[in-house]
């Protein structure tokens, strides 16, 4: 009865995966150290992040599966949803025994479980890019501030890459506290030694114009809006509150 | 900027463009090159007005100064509304400094027709020039092709937009006569096929030459005014089906008549937004794209409405239920693309799984169809208390009383007390 304590990194689950495989013996559960409740019965087994078995379990899983399944095993692992690691596990083994073509085979549970997680990461993502809204700095750097429900991050920098190839930008995520900055060549990840917060993006260093032009949107907003239709059970599906604090035409009228 | 004479010039003319509801900003395949922004693949909902429309790109008039006098329209000469324009430097600087804010994936540019439909045209084509050509914007740009220019000015634009569309307005030369006296149809319809023409003539040249130029990638539009005029469903339709196949045309809009004008000719300001109505033709429309359906399967000149308390995939499967039940296990895709309660995800999901293991209740319950609607035409072994060989009617009847629509209010008899 072993519970398998990793470190909650992609690299961590990975070296988990391959220890699964080379023992054979499926493990009751996986999880973090912090995370970890202490079971009764169950004797926690600490597995250590070696890069080269991460790697090599990495290049196993592209030819075991394909490129494709691979990189949206990596997406599932992104949502950060309880029993996620150990679920993944049972996924790739599945499709280890069975063949990659079962990917699509709706009807096992853990196929449709899959899809389910795939769908709400992709989601996430395109509201993401939907909704981060960049901050014009009086340095120049454009920097915007989000709290997606999912850990997208790592995956939304190569589409703003790609769109804003002439300027560089930051994006914050505030619940985890880390960031993409773009430099116009490539994207990196950064932190900071101290807290932020989405005020640092708002509310200071701001360039001179940057208030009118939030202005400008603001009344943009206003204006669409057609009262006769008016539906607000309909906007928040689309628009959820948890949102709104990043978006500017959301907040109260300031100006 | 002066940000003042901005802010109340964009006001005036955002509010008068936002009754034109095409918001797609999908379909082109512009990419970055040295530059600011792209358009490639999906679209993106920036974010939403408060009935539920998605706002993706800075939708505005270059002036709302009108020549004309269409009853229907806000802009119209004889209304006493505010009248604004803005130059050529101001729609530039919205558009570039919302996109590098990611508030919009481009620009929706229409205008009032001023002086002429060529002046006015002139003046579009060179905003999109200076956008594409000084300040190297690839982002999405939709323009509006004014009925009546001229085509060197329309292909022109076309080098440079994503998509262009001109509004048919009202579904019948008759409606369009009574309340639009000063236009005709054929000033609408001759730039479309223009466009059409012009569209596959490019491609015929890409062919040949090799060169990859853009011109209007994502296609052509229009957009119809739902219930301001008496024409039937099937009219609309078959007006709908005509655009998709002989125009070509990529999408067509409805929008449901929102009163503004006292005028014994339309509906009265007050009278509800016909909301139902248009959900209802958009379902059809969508039956038309993607499921393979015909104008005249779904609608008839002898039964020309749509049944506004179920959605016309429904209709359709009540009326030629000798069709059904069906058997999932074996019926091809089109014909399980038409089982009611399973959409166009569902029946590719059906025949992949399927080629896995037979299927049962039990796995279409996972599958995230509606079940309970899709069951009456579906060949499963037989349930508990159902009805055995139902009529028509009564799979109506069960499924209008036991499923709960967002419309339901406007059809309960019951008495609203508060």
């Amino acid at each position: 009865m072993a519970v398998y304590l990793y470190d909650g990194s992609f690299e961590g689950w990975l070296c988990v995966l391959s220890e699964i495989t080379q023992r054979n013996l499926e493990p009751v559960d996986i999880t973090t150290e912090q995370n970890f409740n202490g079971d009764l019965f169950a004797q926690p087994i600490i597995i250590d992040t070696e890069v080269a078995v991460a790697r090599r379990q990495w290049t196993q899983l592209v030819s075991d599966l394909n490129a494709e399944v691979r990189k949206q095993v990596h997406r599932v692992f992104l949502s950060e949803l309880p029993g996620v690691e150990i679920k993944l596990c049972q996924f790739v083994s599945l499709l280890r025994r069975k063949g990659t073509g079962h990917w699509k085979d709706f009807s096992r549970p853990e196929v449709v479980w899959f899809h389910e997680v795939l769908k709400k990461m992709h989601r996430e993502e395109h509201r993401m890019h939907a909704f981060t809204r960049f901050h014009l700095g009086a340095d120049g750097l454009l920097a915007a501030c989000i709290a997606p429900d999912f850990n997208v991050l790592p995956l939304i920098g190569d589409f703003f890459a790609r769109r804003f190839a002439d300027q560089q930008w930051l994006i914050f995520d505030e619940r985890r506290q880390y960031g993409i900055f773009y430099n116009l060549a490539n994207v990196s990840y950064i932190s900071f030694p101290q807290r932020i917060t989405s005020d640092h993006f708002t509310v200071s260093n701001l360039s001179a114009d940057e208030q009118s032009f939030q202005h400008l949107w603001h009344t943009y907003f206003k204006n669409v809006n057609i009262q006769a239709r008016k539906n607000m059970k309909l906007h928040i599906r689309h628009v959820p509150r948890r949102y709104w604090r990043y978006l500017s035409e959301k907040l109260p009228d300031s100006m | 900027m002066n940000f003042d004479r901005v802010s109340e010039k964009l006001s005036i003319l955002a509010d008068a463009a936002k009754y034109d509801v095409s918001c797609a900003s999908s379909g082109s395949k512009r990419k970055n090159e040295g530059g600011l922004g792209n358009a490639e693949g999906m679209g993106i909902c920036h974010t939403y007005t408060e009935d539920g429309r998605c706002v993706s790109l800075l939708k505005i008039l270059l002036t709302n100064h009108c020549i004309f006098d269409c009853a229907y329209c806000v802009s119209r000469r004889s209304n006493d509304v505010k009248r604004a324009a803005f130059t050529v430097d101001e729609v530039v600087g919205l558009t570039m400094n919302f996109y590098r804010r990611n508030y919009i994936e481009g620009l929706f540019l229409s205008s009032g027709i001023f002086k002429n439909p060529d002046y006015t045209m002139e003046r579009l084509v060179q905003v999109v020039k200076r956008l594409r050509t000084e300040e190297r914007f690839h982002g999405y740009i939709h323009l509006k092709a004014i009925p009546g220019a001229s085509p060197e000015l329309l292909k022109e634009a076309a080098l440079y937009a994503d998509r262009m569309s001109v509004n048919i307005e009202m579904p019948t030369e008759q409606s369009l006569k009574l309340l639009a006296p000063d236009k005709n149809q054929e000033d609408v319809l001759n730039p479309m096929r223009y466009l059409k023409t012009a569209i596959e003539e490019n491609r015929a040249m890409q062919k040949v030459e090799k060169k990859k130029s853009l011109f209007i990638p994502a296609g052509q539009s229009t957009q119809m005014v739902i219930g301001a005029t008496p024409e039937t469903d099937w009219q609309i339709l078959k007006l709908s089906e005509g655009f998709y196949k002989n125009m070509k045309l990529r999408r067509v809009y409805y929008s449901g008549y929102i009163p503004v004008s006292e005028n014994n000719l339309l509906p009265a300001p007050g009278t509800p937004v016909p909301l139902v109505r248009e959900n209802r033709l958009y379902q059809a429309d969508w039956l038309l794209r993607f499921y393979g359906f015909k104008a005249d399967e779904l609608l008839t000149p002898d039964a020309p409405h749509l049944d506004m308390q179920v959605d016309p995939k429904l209709q359709w499967a009540l009326a030629h239920f000798d069709q059904f039940p069906v058997d999932i296990n074996k019926a091809d895709l089109e014909t399980i693309m038409r089982i009611p309660g399973i959409g166009l995800k569902s029946a590719y999901k059906i025949v992949a799984a399927r080629k896995h293991a037979k299927l049962t209740e039990d796995h279409l319950k996972r599958f995230n169809i509606a079940f309970n609607r899709a069951r009456h035409f579906l060949a499963l072994p037989a349930a508990e208390s159902r009805l055995k060989s139902p009529t028509p009617n009564q799979v109506r009847d069960w499924i209008v009383h036991t499923s709960s629509s967002k419309y339901k209010p406007n059809f309960s008899p019951q008495l609203k007390l508060f």
